[in-house]
């Protein structure tokens, strides 16, 4: 590590903490109040904000709402979907709590859009191309998470097969680690390599949201197709939320969230558990086995056998709210262990009977956060997380096993067909983030933030322990690689017009990125000789976002910018064996531009129509590659330049009432190979042909039905059917070789179905699903086949 | 019938002279006749000829022919004549027709005739029973996927299409697209068919009908205990249809320890036989030549039949970070797969290549007497990296088991890396050879320059095992263009043609183009070319299959 960097880092630390230190703001008025229908029910999630400006927030489950603004007159805006909107001009001198209570109009949108964000965040947000998953409302019919974000346009989750199997999500073309995650603005990773969003607690989850493109500066992400965040419920009360689910393939999954506050201190518990196991052994169809009677190979069904998967998260996190210091402070941590076997390579004929892996992480971490900090309208949100992460690949069997679950002695391991492994991967993970807001008035604010993040990366083998020299994979070297990234972004954030109906983002971001390197080996083709062996490299990025909105139906956005990738310590510093380092690799850069159109219609009072059309283009320059030299299956990432992706995709949802809700998407992509010439400069047979076995058509039908007090007062029925249509694609380049023997993945069609009952608002629920009704056989990669007809129960209990 | 019809005109034409006559029986006219009669038919051979056509007639006359390959001679007379009619070639598969039309004109008669001629066409030739299959990658370098996006092609040319130099070879919407069929392009090709061994990490060796539509499986078998790596294994085909695979139970080995594996396999057709399989104990066998024997072996090697005395000749080198300087040399009795012996040949420094068995590439040859002559090669001295060689040729003499340390080829050339060998009789060796230096790439033999595969370096030669004098391919008084591709075998010998691709900077105006060398008289042709923008792999004559 750089001292300089540490030094740097240190002090910025050090500086925000005794700037936190220092002097709590000014005096200001709390308004509080409970927000109600005619009849004298509560309404949580109205918006309650003061008009023209960015402040505001949002009831609770209760219906109470908590806003800190400056004390004289103003008008309070409370709105809420359904719900005619209510103005009240109040003076807060004389009055501080305030109850509204709002007319229903009739309808009840389920708007998965604008539900559970703060102004601020509307502000900020409003002009970027973003859709938020609303997970809170829905949390108890839903048992995988991937299926749910899926169902959003422009997105595309391919799975490898059943619970907790490998996936990719792609977000408007671009997937891998094009993609940034976040849990409430924090790295995803924070909480250990094992954990992602196929085994993300469902339960503890508010919305998640999906931004696409253009990422906002607060996130400090170096992300260079979108991101994805995931927004925590932050309740006042105390709750218990478990539920318990079960299902085909031995599926089991159980959820426990909860919240304490003690009543002498007013220290709030939040603790957290989390398990989910599968035996995955759905069947698998056409698969070969040989017969060796015949000498033939015969084409037969079979279950999978080696998929066993197992997931468990434990967390407690312990803190402090509506504090005259603090506004939250929090402090926690978090273990999470995951298992999982490995059934198959990368085509369905090369089984795996004995190969697993192994990951665990323990996690510490606080978050603070204050409102008015110095000055009023200065808000400060500091985060600071350590994680220690550890995974253990086992390749050690030799043997090739083979569909009937038997296998064959064979002198080489199951996965990589070298000796036995025991591979370790040890990748502690510093983050710390610090992030300013200011709002200068109304319609101005501005927001800073600071994001570190330093990842080591160690492998180990320690097969030698259990095996003998001769036995062990002599072609591994151990490696420790340290690389540490810093973003810093501003942002400032305008609202014109009347009731801000023009909005504008302007940001800019530094990433700063820092390597050590000791080898000076193979300088030929490390490119170290061209380097030195210690870099800082700055490279800076921005953009734009503006929403303007002509009238209710019809709103346009637009949005700008130039995002940079920062390589990660794999691509530069190779895997010590069969990848070499590039020191000389240079940050992915792209061009990201959004379009789009949206609006509300109302024909009538009952029905509503909101619709949405957005235009994409991405430009990626020093799209970072693997190539591999077929001659010695040795790879070098190198810089590749242009890669272009280019779509459309539209959303409309219709919506009767609170009872019915029809959603259909589309969503169209052109990646083409905009690379002309080869690398020997001839120019490229395959320049500006769509690039092979990517889905580039896909669609999504989502009809959910509700019927309320069906049984009881304050029960629900809820029933949702699901139509996802994936066009076929190739495997390979599409112009070349007869095409009507060329590998596809087939066209997919597939039909979910869930049937959700609660009862006593939503107090306990019980939801049953079928997935993949029709039993189709249904692929994401080629051959890999993904489960049949998959049936679940969920029962859950939420209690406030 | 043809005859008859002519006749009857004959015939008729002298009634018409008489008609006319018996109208005027005062003057002592004597009437107008006129006869055409061929001496042998009308029916000409395809090379071409005379035939005779006999004039009979008291009136003046002439001939003429409609198409300009049939003459007649001569065209006017007067009276009885011998006529001769003569057809050029007929270079056409197709048969032809000529009319020649005969005018007369007498004292009591006038009018015309005319014969037919028929010249068969030029005899068809007989189908060829081979044809060229042409790899290309294309793809190689980009993509957004994580999981590469290289397609190989394997497209089929007839040899009629190969040397047409207006023939351009393309693969939009034709050919046996590999990676879609799951399979490698690494392959044994032998009578029509590709072999291949745990083709993408499957468990089977299989065989494979390749053709512009795709590819087909004919055969498969799973691997028994000897378990081949991918793309990792020699081969030596010693007999009709059958096979040793040999090659690394692991899929690396540097610095680690491997068994080298082997297996006989029997193409019965439809489906496959497992001779025999076990491990080649190759670590007893160098005891003498390194303490302790050998551990480390390369993943692949190379192996070559000798049928005079039964064995399979397989070189390989030491893997081991203690490993001695050179190669080593197996000889394996090919019906027990014992070894009967192994040298260590320390006058080079490696093999031209072992990384995929002669899959790809030729890097060994037996000539007419059963001598084996293996491409190798040593570091260029005073260089920075080991793979900046120059070539050299050692030799097995045939029934021996050792080298003939007396004989290293290609000796009179300090430059020029051998990738590729093809022995076309008569001494006679076409040779890829990567030399950067050479082809104006880096200004001094030493400089590490232009060693990339993807950079012009290479060129190509014939070479005289004889006289140990090497000499660069030209066409029309100039070298080819120099070619990128260091795993590529571009090179074909059949049937006294050497057929030769170039994969040449395409920003000069060039293509990759087929050149064919007759063996006999050292001319050059050139051929057919293949489209802009893909990898030019490999060039194959395969056997047609029926």
């Amino acid at each position: 590590m750089n001292k300089r960097i540490l030094i740097k880092e240190a002090f910025l630390l050090v500086l925000l903490l005794i700037v936190t230190g220092s002097a709590w703001a000014q005096s200001q008025v709390t308004l509080t109040g409970t927000v109600k229908d005619n009849k004298g029910n509560v309404l949580s999630m109205a918006s309650v904000s003061v008009k023209n400006s960015v402040i505001g927030t949002y009831t609770n489950d209760d219906g109470e709402y908590e806003l800190k603004v400056k004390s004289g007159k103003l008008i309070l805006v409370s709105q809420l979907i359904g719900y005619e909107t209510k103005e009240l001009e109040i003076d807060t001198r004389k009055q501080t709590k305030i109850d509204i209570t709002l007319t229903e109009t009739g309808f009840n949108l389920q708007d998965v859009i604008v539900v559970g964000k703060s102004q601020e965040q509307q502000l900020r947000e409003g002009a970027y191309t973003v859709s938020a998953v609303d997970i809170k409302s829905i949390a108890s019919s839903v048992t995988n998470l991937n299926d749910l974000i899926s169902r959003s346009s422009g997105v595309k989750v391919r799975t490898e097969g059943g619970l907790g199997s490998d996936f990719e999500l792609s977000l408007n073309g671009l997937s891998g680690n094009s993609i940034r995650y976040f849990v409430d603005g924090l790295p995803l990773s924070s909480k250990g390599n094992g954990v992602n969003l196929s085994n993300f607690p469902i339960n503890t989850i508010d919305r998640i949201e999906v931004y696409k493109g253009v990422v906002p500066s607060y996130l400090g992400a170096d992300a260079l197709g979108g991101a994805i965040n995931i927004i925590t419920k932050q309740e006042k009360t105390n709750f218990v939320d478990a539920s318990v689910s079960a299902g085909s393939f031995s599926t089991y999954m159980a959820d426990f969230n909860s919240q304490f506050v003690l009543n002498k201190t007013g220290i709030i518990l939040r603790p957290q558990f989390s398990v989910n196991s599968s035996k995955n052994d759905y069947k698998v169809h056409n698969v070969e086995v040989w017969n060796s009677e015949t000498a033939r190979y015969d084409t037969v069904t079979r279950k999978r056998f080696h998929d066993d998967y197992f997931n468990a998260m434990v967390q407690l996190e312990a803190g402090v709210q509506n504090k005259k210091w603090a506004d939250q402070f929090f402090v926690g941590g978090s273990f999470t262990q995951t298992n999982k076997e490995i059934q198959t390579g990368t085509i369905q004929s090369i089984v795996y009977g004995k190969a697993e892996r192994k990951q665990d992480a323990w996690n510490i971490n606080m978050k603070y956060k204050k409102d008015n900090f110095l000055t009023e309208g200065l808000s400060l949100n500091i985060s600071a997380s350590h994680t220690w992460d550890h995974s253990l690949t086992i390749d050690t069997a030799y043997a090739r096993y083979n569909w009937n679950g038997g296998y064959q002695y064979k002198s080489s391991n199951e996965m990589t067909s070298r000796g036995r492994q025991y591979r370790h991967y040890k990748r502690p993970l510093t983050i710390i983030r610090a992030n300013f807001n200011y709002a200068l008035n109304n319609h101005h604010s501005f927001n800073l933030n600071y994001m570190l993040n330093r990842t080591g990366n160690k492998r180990y083998d320690t097969a030698s322990d259990y095996y003998p020299e001769s036995e062990i994979d002599g072609t591994f070297t151990p490696s420790e690689d340290l690389l540490s990234k810093q973003v810093l972004g501003l942002s400032y954030d305008q609202s014109l017009g009347k009731d801000g109906r023009w909005v504008n983002s302007f940001f800019l971001k530094d990433y700063i990125n820092h390597v050590r390197v000791e080898q000076t080996d193979l300088a030929w083709i490390t490119g170290s000789n061209k380097v030195p062996s210690t870099t800082t490299k700055n490279n800076l990025g921005g953009g734009v976002g503006s929403r303007f909105t002509i009238f209710e139906p019809l709103s346009i956005k637009l949005s700008y910018e130039r995002s940079v990738r920062l390589p990660q310590a794999r691509e530069l510093l190779g895997n010590g064996s069969t990848t070499y380092p590039n020191l000389a690799l240079e940050p992915e850069k792209s061009h990201n531009v959004n379009i789009g159109l949206f609006g509300n219609i109302q024909p009538s009072r009952k029905h509503l129509i909101y619709y949405e059309f957005t235009a994409f283009y991405r430009k990626v320059t020093d799209y970072i590659h693997l190539r591999v030299n077929e001659s010695d299956g040795t790879a070098q990432y190198f810089n590749v330049n242009d890669v272009t992706s280019k779509g459309l995709e539209g959303e409309i949802r219709y919506s009767w009432g609170r009872w019915l809700q029809l959603t259909g998407n589309l969503s169209y992509q052109e990646s083409r190979d905009m690379e002309r010439y080869l690398e020997n400069g001839n120019e490229s047979a395959t320049y500006k042909n769509r690039i092979p076995n990517k889905p580039w058509l896909y669609s999504n039908i989502d009809l959910t039905l509700n019927k309320y007090d069906l049984l009881s007062q304050g029960d629900r029925l809820r029933f949702n059917l699901l139509y996802q249509y994936v066009h076929w694609y190739y495997l390979t380049w599409e112009s070349y070789g007869y095409l009507p023997n060329k590998a596809r993945i087939p066209e997919q069609n597939v039909f979910n179905a869930s049937l959700t009952y609660s009862w006593q608002q939503e107090r306990y629920s019980l939801t049953l699903t079928c997935d993949n009704v029709f039993n189709k056989l249904s692929f994401d990669n080629y051959k890999l086949q993904k489960p049949g007809r998959t049936f679940m129960a969920k029962f859950r209990v939420y209690i406030r | 019938m043809k005859k008859f019809k002519f006749l009857a005109l004959a015939f008729s034409c002298l009634l018409v002279g008489t008609m006319f006559n018996s109208c005027s029986d005062d003057d002592p006219v004597v009437p107008t006749t006129f006869t055409v009669a061929p001496d042998a038919g009308t029916d000409i051979e395809a090379a071409g000829g005379s035939l005779n056509v006999t004039v009979s007639s008291n009136a003046n006359w002439t001939a003429a022919s409609d198409a300009e390959w049939l003459t007649v001679s001569p065209t006017s007379g007067n009276g009885n004549a011998t006529l001769t009619v003569t057809a050029t070639e007929n270079t056409d598969y197709e048969s032809r027709t000529a009319h020649v039309k005969f005018n007369f004109n007498g004292e009591t008669a006038s009018g015309s005739t005319d014969l037919t001629f028929t010249q068969a066409g030029k005899e068809k030739p007989a189908a060829p029973t081979y044809h060229f299959d042409l790899l290309a990658s294309v793809g190689a370098t980009t993509g957004m996927s994580s999981t590469g996006v290289t397609s190989y092609l394997i497209r089929s040319v007839e040899p009629g299409d190969l040397v047409n130099p207006n023939y351009s070879i393309s693969y939009t919407g034709i050919g046996a697209d590999i990676k879609s069929a799951e399979l490698e392009s690494e392959a044994v090709i032998y009578k029509g068919y590709y072999y291949e061994v745990a083709p993408k990490g499957n468990s089977w060796y299989g065989k494979y009908l390749i053709n512009n539509e795709g590819a087909t499986t004919i055969a498969r078998f799973e691997m028994g205990s000897s378990v081949f790596q991918t793309r990792k294994y020699a081969h030596a085909i010693i007999a009709e249809n059958e096979f040793v695979f040999i090659g690394s139970d692991k899929a690396s080995s540097k610095g680690s320890q491997n068994n080298i594996v082997w297996s006989k396999v029997k193409d019965n057709g439809t489906s496959f036989t497992l001779e025999g399989e076990g491990v080649l104990d190759l670590t007893s066998a160098t005891k003498d030549l390194k303490e302790g024997g050998i551990v480390s072996f390369s993943t692949s090697g190379l192996a070559k039949y000798r049928p005079s005395d039964n064995t399979i000749i397989y070189c390989f080198t030491d893997k081991a970070t203690d490993a001695a300087p050179g190669i080593y040399i197996a000889f394996i009795d090919a019906a027990t797969m014992e070894i009967k012996n192994v040298i260590n040949e320390t006058r080079i420094d490696e093999m031209a290549g072992t990384a995929f068995g002669e899959l790809q590439q030729d890097k060994m040859f037996m000539d007419e007497n059963e001598n084996l002559y293996i491409a190798c090669g040593n570091q260029i001295p005073e260089t920075s990296k080991s793979t900046q060689q120059y070539g050299r040729l050692i030799r097995v003499n045939k029934g021996e088991y050792d080298t003939d340390k007396n004989y290293l080829g290609f000796d009179k050339y300090d430059s020029g890396k051998i990738l590729t060998v093809d022995y076309m009789g008569n001494n006679k060796v076409m040779m890829y050879i990567q030399d950067p230096y050479y082809c104006g790439l880096a200004s001094t033999p030493t400089e590490y320059k232009g060693w990339g595969q993807n950079e012009f370096n290479s060129y190509y030669a014939v070479y005289d095992i004889a006289t140990g004098e090497s000499t660069e391919l030209t066409f029309d008084g100039k070298t080819l263009p120099y070619s990128c591709g260091s795993f590529t075998d571009r090179v074909s010998y059949y049937n006294g043609k050497c057929y030769v691709g170039t994969c040449p900077d395409e920003t000069t105006g060039n293509l990759p183009t087929i050149y064919i060398y007759d063996v006999e008289t050292g001319s050059v042709t050139k051929g057919a070319t293949l489209a802009s923008g893909f990898y030019f792999d490999r060039l194959s004559v395969v056997d047609n299959v029926n």
